[in-house]
């Protein structure tokens, strides 16, 4: 019982952060937004797929958070589940990054009649891919370890 | 001799670390940028619209000395890390560069530098760009990099096609 209530409260951190803050702000901003700038706001930014790329990442990531914690440390679940969470966290990084493109892996044009803006987080790509290797690792060792443990133990 | 669940905490506590790490230097590093961009241009504007005679492009000079536009641009750096930053002017007509000036200064936080762009136009020149029909290219390019100049935003506005005129 005490295992489906973690894996749940782990889970529901991740759709509100991810699913359910983004959609409010949203609905938020295109009522608050007056009707001539929004139109001209979605020309720079496709806000809606934005939003909506984030939510099913934020989804996904939401039931792997919820079945790895819901299996042992030695099952290949947990291992399998861990590196998955690990690559969507890295692809959430990127859509973010990305403003709503992963594609672009950091490196972001906006383009507004005369002006034009790029921002340059490549940087920061590089780092959470680093990041990714460690949580991969780091699964990878948690489930070697348990692993062994438990058939020790049988 | 290590044993493992030494080796399992100690790589917990080092993707912990990083994480933390990596999220800290992201928002500090957008702060710093988008900070340092909203008080520039905001006190930019402000000073311009208020029709302070130090701000906005200024021109100098006459038809026989040459032409002189100029730029100054005060950087205020209010976030927490130090801020590079990039000032470019161009001025073509009909496709051809006729000039091009650029400034550059590091602003330590919470201090603010002007930036100055100085543009000279010949006299034989002259024709060619305040000419009524001559079409003058007019790009300038704000360049904010931060974290050791690992990170960047630049913001660059092109007008295309504009006779160029002494009132400016």
């Amino acid at each position: 019982m005490r295992k489906i209530i973690k894996a749940t409260l782990h889970a529901l951190v991740y759709v509100l952060i991810l699913v359910v803050i983004p959609n409010i702000s949203f609905t938020y901003i295109s009522q608050s937004f007056p009707k001539e700038i929004f139109p001209l706001l979605e020309g720079v930014v496709n806000l809606q797929n934005f939003i909506t790329l984030t939510s099913i990442a934020g989804l996904f990531l939401a039931i792997l958070v919820f079945s790895s914690n819901m299996v042992d440390d030695w099952s290949p679940i947990k291992l399998l589940t861990s590196i998955a969470s690990a690559f969507t966290g890295f692809y959430i990084f990127l859509i973010l990054t990305g403003l709503g493109d992963p594609s672009r892996m950091g490196l972001t044009q906006l383009s507004i009649e005369m002006l034009n803006i790029i921002l340059d987080f490549r940087f920061f790509v590089s780092l959470e891919l680093i990041l990714l290797v460690i949580n991969v690792t780091n699964s990878i060792v948690k489930y070697y370890f348990a692993r062994k443990e438990y058939l020790a133990g049988h | 001799m290590i044993n493992d669940k030494t080796i399992v905490k100690t790589l917990s506590i080092v993707s912990i670390f990083a994480t933390i790490i990596v999220l800290l230097t992201y928002g500090v590093s957008s702060y710093t940028l988008g900070v340092s961009i909203s008080e520039s241009f905001q006190s930019f504007l402000i000073d311009s619209s208020s029709g302070e005679s130090s701000t906005g492009l200024q021109m100098s000079g006459d038809q026989i000395t040459g032409i002189t536009i100029a730029l100054p641009f005060t950087v205020k750096n209010p976030g927490f890390l130090e801020v590079f930053v990039t000032i470019n002017l161009r001025f073509l007509t009909n496709g051809i560069s006729i000039a091009e000036s650029s400034d550059s200064k590091r602003i330590p936080p919470g201090l603010a530098e002007e930036l100055r762009v100085d543009i000279f136009i010949p006299p034989e020149d002259f024709e060619r760009v305040f000419n009524i029909e001559a079409e003058v290219d007019f790009s300038i390019t704000f360049d904010y990099k931060t974290l050791f100049d690992m990170v960047g935003i630049a913001v660059s506005l092109q007008i295309e096609g504009e006779p160029l005129s002494m009132e400016l």
